[in-house]
């Protein structure tokens, strides 16, 4: 069965695992593919891991994978399979092999009870705080006709938003028909700020909120021989709900610490975007060609909803609604032409305009989405009748290529034109202090040259050498201004030319000095320069020097990581990793000299173990502790008084897997895992503290019994507690998940 | 004031020590359930399948994979992943089967359901490598791989090319991988956030973060990186030749109220709202 395009190979509607990512992995094993929980192990990089099935079992014995291609006979040695052939019956099957059958269909019933911050579990967790339940996938397929494939894939979770349809029919001769509809929930925890100080914190709404995330499609390929390949799809999508923002309110209610912004706020997201393409290809002897054509269209209408003061003499609601608009167009073609086993070429063309209509405001009243009142006595910064609208036109030229000019190395370079014009325009109405009417309009044109050059050597025996370089030239000109309608007033005017200048070498090399160690290691240095020019010295701006304050900037970052992989015995597997990296970010402002706004170090220290002492048991523990701090001059660290800190992103993370086989048809596994941020600092009597503290347990625990082999039955339940300093409590939650689900093979 | 007679003040406690019970009592577990499972399963001739290896498969090379996917399998040399790949005996069967586990009775049912590893629903077949990035996405603030709604492929292009989906080399590519479904965000803008033009990277952590909306940072730091200019006196932060030290008191530059528009404006130069 012929590939029939890069698309046919995009994933069907997942099933919805029931938990948060920190809990995918053991979920996502238990219900796909009908599979133990996952502890993959790619074979590249540990190619020693054996799979423990016994030859006895209805899934004959997977071999030692480390000398899998040549000793699968060894493998038939191994103890286990010794031990299976002195079995003197063949037992019952119990389990389905993969392939036995085609179609599954698995209902799942469950809740989530939660005690404590019910937005915070369900944001981390992923799941609603209540009961749920339906089918988290089925899939169907059929042969129709000689060649033909007839697909169904889908699932439903009631009480979650949570559906995926997708149909497929599929011939290699002929082409495919397939849709689809996908949704799903995405769950946020709309609190605020914590102030220590005083304790403060604000309950203003139900911060319960959650926004469903959604598309459908429509492709049609023909694929007829002799004829060129040609798609035709409409894709359309959108998202609609509330979400938290960190764009929070103030409050003077801090015990005489002064204003601190912890008040919540959030946003309204209304989203849809519609998309059609048609893309044709062929292929003539050597050469593959063709070109693309895509018309999108997107309407977006956001809201920001604030509060200041709230309880206070001041309160007042802001509501900043804003409205886009957009028309793309797209245009591509492209050739690919494979001269010979040594000489690759490829090239492209492409051309996207993008138009934009705008709209919106920013109103403050008594309440959220209020009409706007002149006379409103709670003055504050907003606009009106927001208009203008923005054209975008890229042009993109590319050439790739590869070529082996002798056995074992291989050189791949690349070079890359983009031009980018952009004009702009806007007109609203300031609502401040004053009612001004203001109109503002940019534009920029800009030029980057990309190269890029690998080399690949694998003369070497057991040995990859790597080599790369990056390059970006980027040049350009900006212009802004900001006029004053009532008096015909410039406010700003900005005429700024700029040069980018970005480099990243790397080399690396793969090792393989035993079948049962590898080792990959890789360094990198990053930099990437900025020059800005402003061509109108006497620039003006009644607000200060903004923009075109900065001069000059120049950002830097070395990053050295190696990775073991090692197994020094039959069912121990050790994967090492540790990366550490070095960023430093300098500026120059205007009339001052260079300054190093901020140096950053990570230390990233990865472990993972898997163990198979026993047939019948394994252990995966690993663990990922991470040592993550930026610092900067501008923090009280060496700036005694400032009210900035600086940043630690500092944290440990564990997960513990464990797989038992009890019976012939029983199987336990479980999972727990561990998540800490020690970096909460409190520095409220002179700034806001940020620094996170976390710290979260979690613990699931499942129960598989095979009825039959097409039937499985799974139990399941699961603890989450989760503490919270930055919120001050507020945000801690235990919750408890109980689930049983069924798997049917058809 | 410390009225200890040891001039030395005693080393804060270091994290083992202050959860080695906690260690001793996983430790003790882990142990107890070893040697449980060991006497409580002593009966059964069944044993666990350690994924990503499908169950009775075998390695068959790539070669076998080129005979359906060869769409797939074509530009695998440009691909990053393709450097995998040695000469010698310590390194045979690197290739496809590394990340999609042996082929065999994939190969055997003409490509049935359920007989191949899809790392897109599997990150932990990812993640054996880049186990970094385990860790990441399990934080507090991550993008939901794993559970089914993305992918790593979501983004990145293990087949072919550069590592973004795209077709080129630039930051621009990478930001087209967040701004297809981040539309919001992507303007343009009447007054734009050169940070944009850097790229998403310049201030989210896109695998996950300790902090909210995958924030590098989350206090004023973020921005300080490229806007720190002048320190004006003790504890004197000057920005734009403005004194910002009461502002950012308040808290961060966008959680504080005056520079929400991280993303650009269409109102206001100095990215206000």
């Amino acid at each position: 069965m012929k590939s029939l395009s890069p698309s046919s190979q995009a994933p069907v509607p997942h099933p919805r695992p029931l938990h948060a990512s920190a809990f995918a992995t053991l979920l996502s094993g238990l219900l796909t593919l009908g599979l133990p929980i996952p502890i993959s192990l790619p074979a590249a990089e540990t190619p020693a891991t054996p799979a423990a099935t016994t030859p006895a079992s209805t899934t004959p014995a997977a071999t030692d994978t480390q000398e899998r291609g040549a000793n699968a006979e060894k493998a038939a040695e191994a103890p286990d399979a010794q031990e299976a052939a002195e079995t003197p019956e063949t037992p019952e099957p119990t389990e389905a092999a993969p392939g036995d059958y085609r179609n599954w269909f698995d209902v799942t019933v469950g809740g989530l009870m939660v005690d404590g911050d019910q937005a915070a579990a369900q944001r981390r967790l992923g799941l609603p705080a209540s009961a749920f339940g339906g089918s988290q996938r089925f899939h169907f397929e059929q042969d129709v006709g000689k060649k033909g494939l007839f697909k169904v894939d889908g699932r439903g979770i009631f009480d979650n938003e949570d559906y995926g349809l997708r149909l497929e029919w599929s011939d290699p001769d002929i082409g495919y028909v397939r849709g689809g509809i996908d949704q799903y929930r995405e769950y946020y925890d709309g609190s605020g700020g914590w102030f220590p100080g005083n304790d403060t914190w604000f309950d203003l709404y139900d911060d319960n909120f959650d926004l469903v995330r959604g598309s459908a499609f429509f492709e049609v390929g023909l694929r007829l021989p002799k004829l060129p390949e040609i798609t035709l799809r409409y894709q359309s999508d959108w998202r609609d709900g509330l979400k938290d923002s960190t764009h929070w309110g103030d409050t003077s209610l801090t015990g005489g610490a002064g204003p601190r912004a912890i008040v919540p706020a959030f946003r309204n997201i209304d989203e849809s975007t519609d998309a059609i393409s048609i893309d044709i290809r062929k292929t003539l002897g050597k050469v593959t060609f063709g070109g693309a054509f895509a018309y999108e269209h997107s309407d977006l209408d956001n809201a920001t909803y604030l509060r200041r003061s709230p309880f206070q003499g001041a309160d007042r609601h802001i509501t900043q609604r804003e409205t886009v608009e957009s028309d793309l167009y797209s245009a591509r073609a492209f050739a690919d032409t494979l001269f010979n086993d040594k000489v690759r070429l490829t090239s492209s063309y492409a051309f996207t305009t993008l138009e934009t209509d705008l709209g919106g405001s920013r109103i403050l009243g008594a309440d959220y989405d209020p009409i706007y009142d002149p006379v409103y006595g709670r003055r504050d910064i907003g606009f009106l009748g927001l208009s203008g609208g923005s054209q975008l036109d890229q042009h993109v030229w590319n050439v790739n290529g590869m070529w082996t000019p002798v056995p074992h190395l291989a050189l791949i370079p690349a070079f890359r034109v983009e031009n980018q014009s952009l004009d702009g325009m806007s007109s609203w109405t300031d609502t401040g202090a004053e009612t001004l009417a203001r109109e503002a309009a940019n534009n920029r044109d800009m030029l980057d040259l990309s190269q890029q050059l690998e080399l690949r050597y694998t003369g070497v025996t057991n040995l990859v050498l790597y080599a790369r370089g990056d390059w970006v030239q980027g040049d350009g000109n900006l212009f802004e201004y900001q006029l004053l309608r009532n008096t015909g007033e410039t406010e700003l005017r900005r005429d700024s030319d700029f040069d980018r200048f970005a480099q990243k070498y790397t080399a690396g090399a793969h090792w393989y000095p035993l079948k049962r160690l590898n080792v990959h290691t890789q360094y990198y240095r990053k930099m990437r320069s900025t020059d800005y020019d402003d061509a109108a010295p006497g620039f003006i701006n009644v607000s200060g020097s903004y923009p075109a304050f900065i001069e000059a900037q120049d950002f830097t970052t070395d990053d050295f990581n190696i990775r073991v992989t090692w197994r020094p015995l039959d069912k121990l597997t050790l994967v090492s990793r540790y990366d550490l990296q070095f960023n430093t970010y300098e500026t120059r402002a205007a009339g001052l000299g260079e300054t190093q706004g901020a140096r950053g170090v990570a230390h990233i220290i990865g472990e993972t173990v898997t163990w198979t002492p026993f047939s019948r048991f394994y252990l995966q523990p690993g663990v990922n502790y991470v040592l993550d701090s930026t610092q900067s001059d501008a923090a009280s660290a060496i700036n005694p008084g400032s009210p900035v800190e600086d940043s630690n992103n500092d944290y440990l993370q564990v997960t513990c897997t464990a797989g038992v086989v009890l019976d012939d048809k029983t199987d336990f596994q479980a999972q727990y895992t561990y998540y800490l941020s020690d970096n909460f600092r409190d520095i409220s009597t002179y700034s806001q503290p940020y620094g996170s503290g976390t710290e979260e347990h979690g613990i699931l625990a499942s129960l598989i019994r095979r009825i039959s082999p097409r039937l499985r039955v799974t139990l399941r339940y699961g603890f989450y507690t989760s503490r919270d300093e930055l919120s001050g409590g507020h945000n801690d939650y235990d919750a408890h998940l109980v689930s049983t689900s069924a798997q049917y093979l058809f | 004031m410390n009225n200890s007679t040891d001039p030395t003040p005693a080393p804060p406690p270091t994290w083992v020590h202050r959860h080695r019970s906690k260690l001793a009592f996983l430790a003790a577990s882990l142990a107890v359930a070893s040697i449980a499972v060991s006497c409580a399963t002593s009966g059964s001739n069944r044993g666990v399948v350690l994924p990503a290896a499908i169950s009775g498969a075998e390695y068959v090379g790539s070669e076998a994979c080129d005979q359906c996917h060869d769409t797939l399998t074509k530009p695998f040399a440009s691909a990053p992943h393709f450097r995998l790949i040695a000469q010698g005996p310590n390194a045979v069967d690197v290739g496809c089967e590394s990340c999609h586990g042996p082929g065999s009775v994939h190969v055997e049912s003409g490509g049935a359901a359920r007989t191949i590893i899809n790392p897109d629903r599997q990150p932990e077949t990812c993640f054996h490598c880049h186990s970094n990035l385990r860790g990441q996405f399990a934080l507090p603030h991550a993008h939901p791989v794993g559970d089914g709604r993305l992918g790593c492929s979501t983004c990145h292009n293990p087949h072919s090319g550069d590592a973004f989906s795209g077709t080129a080399s630039t930051l621009a590519s990478a930001n087209e991988s967040c701004l297809a479904c981040h539309q919001s965000q992507r303007g343009p803008h009447i007054f734009e956030h050169e940070a944009m033009r850097e790229g998403c990277l310049s201030c989210h952590a896109p695998h996950g973060s300790v902090n909210p909306k995958m924030l590098s940072q989350r206090n004023s730091i973020l921005c300080l990186k490229c806007h720190f200019q002048q320190q004006a006196g003790p504890g004197r932060i000057v920005i734009g030749a403005i004194d910002h030290t009461t502002f950012l008191s308040r808290g961060s530059c966008w959680s504080a109220g005056c520079h929400e528009a991280v993303h650009g404006s269409q109102v206001s130069s100095s990215l206000r709202f």
